[in-house]
């Protein structure tokens, strides 16, 4: 065959070669769907939670079951596929409260002055006390880690709210420690979410968490880790660190520093002592006092939460402000806490650390993108703290689930599917919630109580994001 | 000359269209059917009025005069698998085929020994994106169209220093315009996205400038070498105009409070930043028919850094987007088996992505690509005709979740590119 023949030949089987790749290579792409899920390592077949309200649900000051069965255990489960029901019967079980909430769950009455209460609304009771095993989901709010294996303080009105002994009621129902409740499961698969009411419950009170914090918890950790591991010695563990509780609304919210009216210069609120200083935080439960009376405004002081209502000069109780000082302490503690967390993470092969710190940290400073929407840890507007300011959404809560499943399926090797947080990523907590459009970022408001007969507030700057 | 005549109308339509990008970015290549029969590895061996895009300086190797005129028929296909957490799992969205035709006309003519002039217009750089089903598609908050139109003139003026190197210097005028359009939605009771407003940001063409250097060099009988520099060139967009139109959402009351934050037709600005790039190739020539050449083309696409968007009458529309591209290398690998009546080339590339992930879009979903090339040319007389047909496979690319707007997927994409050139030579 003469030879440029043959190099014409080759030529068009090179083009049909191609050619043909080429129409492979311009078919649709095939559809992404949801992972398997796997379990590496771990054993999801007997999944038990502990923790304190964060784990339990809590939200806008109270347990409801419609936000427990949101709570990220909760979410978990269902991804490791558990039932869940909203009587708390599913194969993941808890003890859901009912009509408005035990106590009643806040809600927003006024956008001006922004109002925020649970007047009216009426109380709920738990609805499954009567199930025969323990619950799935044993945490309980106001919880420390103490009480995870010592029930000493669960019935006694001690150091906390006397709801609380209702909780521990509730879901303990005297029937031993929370740990042995758990462990009553033989369970495979364990996540343990306690610190947070160590270092929050002073902080809400406006005073430091305790110089020994630390030490205590980290010594309480490791001696329940070991219990854990001795009796359950194939079980995975999951443990939660602890976030920064200055970053969450119930700190950030409400300016230490208003305005004079008269000279338009920035002026502190008043505090006990004086004027507050830079770095001193007033707290969100300050607001009703403020709002009402101006109460920590000064006189000629710009009312921020109710300019009607003068300033009076009157300092706020103590109680109601952080100051820099006290926050710097409960940070410290909170840094030695997690620095113990992570040395139990890294000497125990079968504990994996779920950094809520860090996620925390990161949506504070960022945002979390969802969709079309930019989701931030601001009050109301956020969308993922709850009317409280500081338990999570059930956006926040359905985020917590999936820092805990890449935490998870990184320690052990697992595939647990994450969870798809459009499916959290909502305006509105009810088909009957107005929309509510902020330049076509229609606000992630997932609260309860945004009152049908307020006006649509008139969106200002509307522009589509190229 | 008159090879033009015939040709205008088609050159002036088909500038109207917009091409699709092909290198890296939004960057074209495809400038020459011979130069893309070798994969564009052409730097070195130029040798026909194409150098005055792949390089200027060959101009001063060319004997007499020469013109080419041709373009490419360019076929685009891209399609959108969603992964969480937005769009999601299962979603799959596809553009229309696109099909362009980018143009290209050189001239170039030697004075004397060591002298030559030449010339161009052709359309170095653009962008074409046309998602299906717009009002549904769930990238609409990003765009739902949009092109990018470049018309690039060129002229050089090249010199022998030497029998065995010459040098070329040439001025650009790069005229650009941009079309965004996209759908601004609000998030309706149970949180479906309605759809509220059309928006639309278009210019007309506006000129940027720039400058080339090029070298060519020969020096052995088996050897050429070459490299051509073009420097960046910056277009101010400063009379475009922004266009929003209300979409009804069959909600009166909620037609009224949009309507009560419509924004106004106005001006936006912006700047578009084409970058610079240098290529260098060698070429051997083993055997009297055969050549082959291997070029590295390094192109600068770290200027893409930002597209801000200055709205005339509210400043609280402007924007920012942040683009953060890399530079970029590609590797281009061609050869050529030329008769006197007939050449036989073939070639392949790899053009990386500039993108970092963050940035791949809806508006410019870039990924690295490999391209395999084959061209014939058949020269009767004066005339000669080249034709290359281009199978360019881009790689599948995720956003492994890091999009800046959250909207995470993986994109698939394939081009088909068929040219010819026609030259003509005195």
């Amino acid at each position: 065959m003469h030879k440029t023949t043959r190099l014409r030949l080759a030529l068009v089987w090179a083009l049909a070669l191609v050619s043909a790749g080429g129409l492979g290579a311009c078919s649709t792409i095939e559809p992404v769907n949801a992972p398997a899920l796997t379990s590496g390592s771990a054993d999801f077949r007997s999944y038990v939670a502990g923790g304190t309200s964060i784990s339990a649900g809590f939200q806008s000051g109270g347990l409801v079951s419609h936000h427990q069965a949101q709570s990220f255990p909760t979410l978990f489960a269902r991804q490791i596929g558990m039932s869940v029901q909203a009587n708390g019967q599913g194969s993941f079980s808890f003890n859901p409260y009912s009509a408005d909430g035990f106590p009643p769950l806040s809600r927003i009455v006024s956008y001006s002055p922004l109002v925020v209460t649970n007047s009216g609304r009426v109380p709920g009771a738990a609805q499954n006390t009567a199930w025969p095993p323990a619950f799935r989901n044993m945490a309980v709010p106001f919880a420390i880690l103490f009480d995870l294996v010592d029930s000493t303080f669960y019935y006694s009105q001690s150091f906390r709210p006397i709801v609380a002994d209702e909780y521990f009621a509730d879901i303990v129902r005297h029937r031993g420690t929370v740990a042995q409740e758990m462990l009553s499961h033989a369970p495979t698969f364990i996540s343990l979410e306690y610190g947070s009411n160590e270092v929050l419950g002073p902080t809400s009170q406006g005073v430091p968490a305790a110089t020994n914090t630390a030490e205590q918890y980290a010594a309480i950790l490791a001696g329940a880790l070991d219990q854990l591991h001795f009796v359950l010695p194939n079980a995975k563990v999951a443990v939660l660190n602890i976030p920064d509780v200055t970053r969450i609304p119930l700190v950030r919210t409400l300016s230490p520093f208003t305005v004079s009216l008269s000279t338009g210069q920035p002026v502190p609120l008043i505090g006990q002592g004086g004027p507050l200083q830079f770095g001193d935080f007033v707290l969100l439960t300050a607001a009703p006092v403020i709002g009402a009376t101006g109460t920590g405004i000064p006189v000629g002081g710009y009312n921020y939460l109710n300019p009607s209502v003068p300033g009076n000069g009157q300092p706020l109780n103590e109680g109601l402000v952080l100051r820099a000082a006290e926050a710097g302490q409960t940070l410290t503690e909170i840094a030695e806490m997690n620095a113990a967390i992570a040395a139990q993470a890294a000497a125990r092969p079968y504990m994996a650390l779920v950094d809520f710190h860090a996620a925390l940290d990161a949506i504070a400073a960022n945002g979390l993108r969802v969709g079309s929407n930019t989701f931030t840890t601001d009050y109301i507007t956020g969308g993922l703290f709850s009317l409280d300011g500081a338990h999570p959404s059930d956006l926040g809560q359905a985020v917590l689930c999936n820092t805990m499943v890449d935490a998870v399926n990184a320690r052990f090797g697992s595939g647990v599917p994450r969870v798809d947080l459009m499916d959290w990523a909502t305006p509105s907590a009810s088909a009957s919630a107005p929309v509510f459009p902020d330049g076509f970022r229609a606000l992630p408001v997932r609260v309860d109580g945004l009152a049908d007969q307020l006006p649509r507030p008139v969106p200002t700057g509307l522009i589509p994001h190229f | 000359m008159n090879v033009f005549r015939g040709l205008r109308a088609f050159v002036v339509l088909a500038w109207l269209a917009p091409a699709a990008a092909h290198a890296a970015g939004y960057g074209i290549y495809e400038q020459g059917a011979a130069a893309l029969g070798m994969a564009g590895a052409y730097t070195a061996s130029a040798h026909d009025a194409t150098a005055q895009f792949y390089n200027p300086a060959a101009m001063a190797w060319l004997e007499g005069g020469n013109v080419a005129a041709g373009g490419t028929w360019l076929s685009t296909y891209t399609s959108f698998a969603g992964m969480p957490a937005y769009p999601g799992y299962g979603t799959v969205e596809e553009m229309e085929t696109g099909n362009f035709f980018p143009p290209a006309a050189y001239w170039a003519q030697r004075f004397g020994e060591r002298f030559a002039l030449g010339a161009g217009v052709n359309s170095p750089f653009g962008l074409g994106v046309e998602w299906k089903d717009p009002e549904q598609f769930t990238g609409r908050e990003r765009v739902t169209k949009a092109s990018l139109q470049t018309l690039k003139g060129s002229a050089s003026a090249a010199m022998r220093l030497n029998e065995r190197w010459s040098a070329a210097v040439g001025l650009d005028a790069l005229f650009a315009k941009v079309e965004l359009h996209n759908i601004g939605t609000v998030i309706g009771t149970g949180g479906a996205p309605i759809n509220a407003l059309e928006a639309t940001l278009e210019s007309d063409f506006k000129p940027g400038y720039g400058f080339h250097v090029a070298v060519s060099g020969r020096p052995s009988e088996k050897w050429r070498v070459g490299g051509v520099f073009r420097s960046e060139i910056s277009v101010d967009v400063n009379d475009g105009r922004a266009t929003f139109t209300q979409l009804p959402t069959g909600d009166p009351a909620l037609d009224a409070v949009i309507a009560a934050g419509m924004p106004a037709n106005q001006g936006v600005a912006t700047q578009l930043a084409f970058p610079s790039s240098f290529a260098v190739g060698a070429a051997w020539q083993p055997a009297p028919p055969w050549t082959v050449e291997l070029d590295g083309v390094w192109t600068g696409w770290a200027a893409f850094e930002t597209l801000p968007l200055q709205f005339s009458q509210d400043p609280s529309l402007d924007q920012v987007l942040i683009e953060d591209y890399n530079d970029q290398f590609a590797v281009r690998l061609g050869a050529e088996y030329r008769l006197d009546r007939c050449a036989y080339r073939f070639g392949y590339y790899f053009d990386q992505a500039a993108a970092p992930v963050e940035s791949v879009t809806p508006l410019l979903p870039d990924a690295a690509r490999h391209g395999v090339t084959i061209g014939l040319g058949a020269t009767r007389g004066a005339w000669t005709i080249d034709v290359y047909n281009l199978f360019l496979f881009v790689q599948t690319r995720s956003t492994e979740g890091r999009e800046r707007e959250g909207y995470d997927g993986t994109y698939k994409s394939y081009v088909n590119a068929l040219g010819a050139t026609l030259a003509y030579r005195w």
